[in-house]
């Protein structure tokens, strides 16, 4: 593309960092969000505020809760337009399942139905929810949203597109991008171990800005390599969908090959059995983990064709002692509680893919290990956004002179994306505490003010952005800097004020989960606090400079 | 593409390296699962699944070096007409292949 190339890979850094930066900076924000996504669901539903639980007893409180479990209204409506015919008040039953962590208070539970006449053999089932208190076993209200769970982590990996799947395939082109962008740096930056330790900031903003990028980027490099790769190999299947479309016969014929080597029934018997005691089987898996020297929570129960004589319970381990994703499942005969099979030992190509999972999932019980995550991913969202700013340094006066705008609307698109995006998230842990405890879709709404705020965010941005037509720093910067600390003072004192959990008593009980969400905030207020009176002190400054038209090397 | 270079690529040179880097580069990267993936399971006995997770593990590198070759290649043509020949070749070897016992 140009005479060398060093000069070439520049190109691809600056361009595909500066257009797909955007989406990244979304993924890497609300990926390192997804660490602490449970926590962030007890911020959220006061409700659930408790030690996490291990699974309940099925036999006592499962099955009851089990039954009651409907389709909601949308999923009704939704089953609906795949069925030939109208469905019937009670659809059949077909799977039971419940999940949860070692981080977990609630249980999640969910009934699969099957459609009686589908359009489609292969797409007729719709599945109905329930979140339970397993302490006394009364469900809590699903109008509650888990903004951390259900929100803020598939938003890191779909942006909540989901026509045609488009979110995830931005944000795969965005994760190639971001390692497009990790190779060409190391190809652009020749003193990279030089690099580890090179941070000026009291050096020229633009000199400051590209040491904490490269310092950001390459201290974290194998976690930022590591991380977009992972992402991408998890979701290879939707971008590579060939399984079931040119080596379809090869899938098929594995599939059928694999269910007959489990053992397990495809399909339901059609005579109708009751269940024996599916607490005796968890016991029995239980003992088997502890045989083989493994932790013994139960992580995931399903249960097959409930109802019929050939129904199957699967008991699967909560991987919590190791990074790969594992489940050591034990499948078991339904109606009598004889073991069927045990999950034997994977192959090695098996093993290098669930742990290549496993690490970007992290079901692991570690808490430094989670920290440093988070960290990670934070140092990622730093890297992009100095990107950002170095873009904009580096040619905003050149740009004035010049009187062109790119520099102005990559600025506002930097203010939308580092400190909108806060602003936005904030404001959604705001909403949370002052809408209505019994406001229907309150979840609903709860993304509306999210969406709502980021949309405001960007038109603040382009609105306060001009001064950078004349070379100089953006307004936008430090007002929504403002606004964010005021944001994030006020979910602080909303939680305290609306659910009398205030800091002293979340950290005197040592309850982390919240306490950790109000410090994060605060924090954060403090943080931006101080970004914007330094961007303050030196707007005036830099007009000053840009009146002078002082050259700047970069 | 001609071979002497302007400073700055123009519009259509960009248009023409991405849709290389990005089409093409998607296109041989999914000739290379496909036929990675049978030939696996012919010439090395691995089942189905392994042999697709094998070829997904490599797969984004062989994107990610295809898509830099693409803006690095001083002949873009020779490399546009690999990527999307070899890509479409691959993709039909690996149709065929499981088609055929």
């Amino acid at each position: 593309m140009f005479k060398t190339f060093r000069l070439s890979m520049t190109w691809v850094h600056t361009w595909f960092g500066l257009v797909l930066g955007f989406v990244l900076m979304a993924c890497f924000f609300f990926g390192s969000l997804s660490v602490y996504d449970r926590e962030i669901d007890r911020w959220a539903i006061p409700a659930s505020r408790f030690e996490p639980q291990p699974m309940p007893s099925f036999d006592r409180m499962l099955e009851p809760a089990f039954r009651t479990i409907k389709l909601d209204a949308a999923t009704r409506a939704e089953a609906q337009t795949r069925s030939r015919s109208p469905l019937p008040e009670t659809l059949p039953l077909h799977e039971w399942g419940a999940y949860t962590t070692h981080r977990d208070p609630v249980l999640q539970m969910w009934s699969g139905f099957e459609l009686p006449d589908p359009k489609d053999p292969e797409n007729d089932h719709a599945f109905g929810s329930l979140t339970l208190d397993p302490r006394s076993g009364t469900p809590l209200p699903e109008t509650a949203l888990k903004i951390g769970s259900r929100f803020f982590y598939p938003m890191h990996y779909s942006l909540h597109l989901h026509w045609m799947d488009l979110g995830y395939w931005i944000v795969g082109l965005a994760a190639m991008a971001m390692l497009a962008a990790l190779v060409t740096g190391i190809v652009m930056h020749r003193k990279i171990f030089r690099e580890l330790f090179t941070f000026r900031p009291r050096k020229h903003l633009q000199r400051s800005t590209l040491d904490l990028h490269n310092l950001t980027g390459v201290v974290a490099l194998p976690f930022h390599f590591i991380f977009a790769l992972s992402g991408l190999i998890i979701f290879a299947n939707l971008y590579f969908p060939v399984s079931g479309t040119l080596l379809k016969p090869l899938a098929e014929a594995h599939e059928k090959a694999e269910i007959a080597r489990s053992g397990l029934p495809e399909h339901a018997a059609g005579i109708a059995a009751p269940l024996a005691s599916v607490d005796a089987m968890v016991a029995k898996a239980q003992r088997r983990w502890a045989a083989r020297g493994m932790a013994g929570e139960v992580g995931l129960l399903s249960i097959h064709h409930v109802g019929h004589a050939n129904a199957t319970v699967s008991v699967y381990r909560a991987g919590t002692d190791r990074v790969t994703l594992t489940g050591e499942g034990i499948h078991f005969k339904g109606s009598s509680g004889t073991v069927i099979r045990e999950d034997e030992a994977v192959s090695a190509v098996h093993g290098i893919n669930d742990f290549i999972t496993g690490l970007h999932l992290q079901h692991f019980r570690h808490w430094m290990l989670r920290a440093l995550y988070f960290a990670g991913g934070l140092a990622g969202c730093a890297c992009i956004a100095t990107g950002f700013i170095f873009f904009v340094e580096k040619r905003k006066r050149q740009h004035a002179k010049q009187g062109k705008a790119g520099a102005r609307w990559v600025d506002a698109l930097a203010v939308t994306t580092v400190t909108g995006m806060l602003c936005a998230t904030v404001a959604m842990l705001v909403g949370n505490r002052l809408l209505p405890a019994d406001l229907p879709l309150r979840g609903d709404w709860e993304e509306r003010i999210f969406w709502s705020v980021w949309i405001a965010a960007l038109v603040h941005a382009f609105w306060r952005s001009a001064p950078v037509l004349q070379g100089r720093i953006a307004p936008a910067w430090r007002e929504q800097c403002w606004a964010l600390a005021a944001l994030c003072t006020a979910a602080v004192l909303l939680n305290w004020a609306t659910t009398g959990d205030h800091l002293l008593k979340t950290l005197s009980m040592r309850y982390w989960p919240v306490a950790g969400v109000d410090l994060v905030l605060l924090a954060s207020a403090w943080l931006s606090m101080l970004a914007a009176r330094r961007i303050g002190r030196r707007e005036p400054k830099l007009a000053v400079d840009a009146a002078q038209g002082e050259p700047v090397h970069g | 593409m001609s071979a002497t270079k302007a400073a700055t690529p123009g519009p259509r040179e960009i248009a023409a390296r991405l849709a290389t880097g990005l089409l093409g580069g998607w296109l041989f990267t999914c000739g290379f699962v496909c036929l990675g993936t049978v030939l696996l399971m012919r010439g090395a006995a691995f089942d189905f699944e392994d042999a697709q997770s094998l070829a997904f593990l490599l797969a984004f590198l062989v994107f990610l070096i295809v898509l830099l070759w693409s803006f690095a290649a001083a002949r873009l043509a020779r490399t546009a007409s690999l990527l999307f020949g070899s890509g479409a070749l691959m993709t039909a070897l690996a149709w065929w292949l499981s088609h055929t016992p």
